[in-house]
């Protein structure tokens, strides 16, 4: 047992033994009680849970935070957590992989609903807030074509339930999914699409993948395990999806009906407004017989959502924007899916205008479109601690001459500081960039540079070792 | 044990939809009827509270007629943006 892992439940069982997931028996709400329990989680840290009694399911199991954090996402990727995000964009920079095997059998269409039998009721689905009804599925991966192409994009929608067999999801026209959707609108056909719930931790962490248009996500799967996915093709369209997965919803986006939306505890922290939205009718469910429902907390980071999300952004961002840039040194996502970003350059080589020159190269491809707040730093400190970031805010900072402006960005749609321009504007945004580099020679004051901070000795490490050995240390 | 929903939480999510569906096709005309920003509390498939400055406030004006488990629990709207 290891990786790579195939499904969700290698996954888990990989957790509960390495002593990394708990089980819960005790009957929990699925209004509030599980999510709040999960953001916990987020905010104190802990283990993955697996409730194993659910409210009004019998036979369900539901499972969250697998993937919180950077430990149990560098054991599911396979690669050192120390060197995360190089080693992760090593591994992207090899391009996609072997194409997947498809497989005529497959453990997610165990069980089949279509027509009448067709009831998302019976999906235990956890409530984020108090006001939500109807439930939200907020881990489903939706998969859909481009009818112009091989490109099959994929990403995690909220998806609102409106019945026992439809939903709307929200997308944006600039999203690769809206895009692919205008493309159904101008040729006057349905889309369909296909829902997956309950995947492996590698094919749930490349949903967060910010890949470039025309890039599916998931042809990099193979690339991080080495080996070929096993996919199943669906039963009412031509989508492939994991042979493993847990549960898969099939259906179509038709072009004109819409549907009021809303609202979602959306991942800048604040209650998402209202939308009409096109609805996606379900044309069949397959689930394995017993199901594990793999929930994803979203609202107020940190969340599970928002750790997955950092992590891919990062090492996507290092990958990219060092090829123009070979003085970067790392990327950190400190905050709402990177519209705070820090990024370090490697420590003596700053020089007249590079900083802006990185500015730009993050601003000028499609990954620093949500970056609003840019904290350039060097790499003698760890950038993905905020408290070392502020730290060089305070001591290499000074406003009037270190702050650079990229003025007239487009800005996301959910970022609630946004100005509201009404329906179909989108706003605009700027981003600011904090240079917190030191200053380059000469200096002028009168003591000799060099920060303040002891060496860690070997005897220095060992006494820390024991004194915490010595003290029950909570979480 | 084959998985599954219990009758009980299957008619509670049914009469959820209810509400919801109501809400959806009245949308309009309860965004003239009440002030933008106001929250109000659907049961039934009626507004049973209105006019209220917080979601909490319209479930204690709701009183009895408030169920936790099924109510709809809404911020009037101002613009619904449709981005397709």
């Amino acid at each position: 047992m290891g990786f790579p892992f195939v499904s969700l439940r290698d996954w888990t069982d990989y957790l509960g033994s390495q002593g990394l997931l708990a089980k819960n028996d005790q009957q929990m709400k699925l209004r509030n009680d599980i999510s709040a329990l999960s953001k916990q989680i987020a905010d104190k840290g802990g283990p993955a849970v697996l409730h194993t009694n659910v409210e009004g399911h019998p036979g369900w199991r539901i499972l969250h935070d697998s993937l919180t954090d950077k430990h149990k996402q560098a054991i599911a990727l396979g690669i050192d957590e120390k060197s995360f995000v190089r080693d992760f964009a090593q591994k992207m920079a090899q391009g996609p992989g072997m194409p997947p095997v498809t497989v005529d059998k497959a453990p997610c269409q165990e069980r089949v609903f279509t027509g009448a039998d067709i009831d998302l009721t019976m999906l235990p689905l956890p409530m984020t807030t108090e006001f939500e009804n109807p439930p939200y599925i907020t881990s489903g991966i939706q998969l859909e074509k481009d009818p112009e192409s091989d490109w099959v994009n994929m990403a995690i929608r909220r998806l609102h339930l409106k019945s026992p067999d439809s939903f709307c999801g929200l997308y944006s026209p600039l999203t690769h999914g809206g895009i692919i959707y205008k493309r159904y609108i101008a040729q006057g056909k349905d889309m369909h699409a296909s829902i997956v719930i309950g995947v492996d931790p590698v094919y749930f962490m490349l949903s967060q993948l910010p890949a470039g248009p025309g890039e599916s996500e998931a042809s990099f799967w193979s690339t991080i395990t080495g080996e070929p996915l096993q996919v199943v093709k669906c039963l009412t369209n031509d989508l492939y999806v994991p042979a493993h997965a847990e549960i898969v919803i099939e259906g179509k986006i038709g072009l004109t009906t819409r549907i009021f939306e809303g609202p979602f505890s959306e991942f800048p922290g604040y209650m998402s407004g209202y939308y009409s939205l096109p609805l996606f009718k379900v044309t069949a469910v397959t689930m394995r017989t017993d199901p594990i429902y793999r929930f994803l907390y979203q609202g107020r980071e940190p969340g599970e959502g928002h750790q997955i999300s950092r992590s891919m952004r990062e090492a996507t961002t290092f990958s990219i924007i060092h090829k123009a840039v070979p003085e970067l040194a790392d990327v950190a996502v400190l905050s709402g899916a990177s519209f705070t970003t820090a990024m370090s350059i490697v420590k003596g080589s700053n020089r007249q205008g590079l900083v802006l020159e990185l500015a730009k190269a993050a601003k000028g491809h499609h990954l620093g479109r949500l970056i609003k707040n840019l904290f350039v730093c060097e790499d003698d400190l760890d950038i993905h601690n905020p408290t070392e970031v502020m730290w060089a805010m305070s001591s290499r900072f000074q406003g009037e001459r270190d702050i650079l402006l990229i003025n007239d960005q487009p800005c996301c749609f959910l970022d609630p500081s946004a100005p509201s321009l009404g329906r179909g504007q989108s706003p605009k945004t700027s981003c600011y960039v904090f240079d917190c580099t030191e200053a380059l020679a000469p200096y002028d004051e009168p003591y000799t540079r060099g920060t303040a901070i002891p060496d860690m000795t070997p005897a220095a490490k060992a006494a820390y070792d024991r004194i915490l050995s010595q003290i029950r240390v909570s979480p | 044990m084959e998985a599954s929903v219990t009758p009980e939480y299957r008619g509670r999510m049914l009469q959820i939809f209810k509400n919801r569906s109501w809400l959806d096709q009245n949308v309009d005309s309860i965004k003239s009827k009440y002030k933008k920003g106001s929250w109000i509390v659907i049961t039934g498939e009626r507004v049973v509270a209105s006019g209220a400055p917080t979601g909490r406030e319209a479930v204690k004006a709701a009183g009895a007629d408030f169920d936790p488990e099924t109510s709809i629990v809404f911020m009037v709207p101002g613009d619904i943006s449709q981005p397709f």
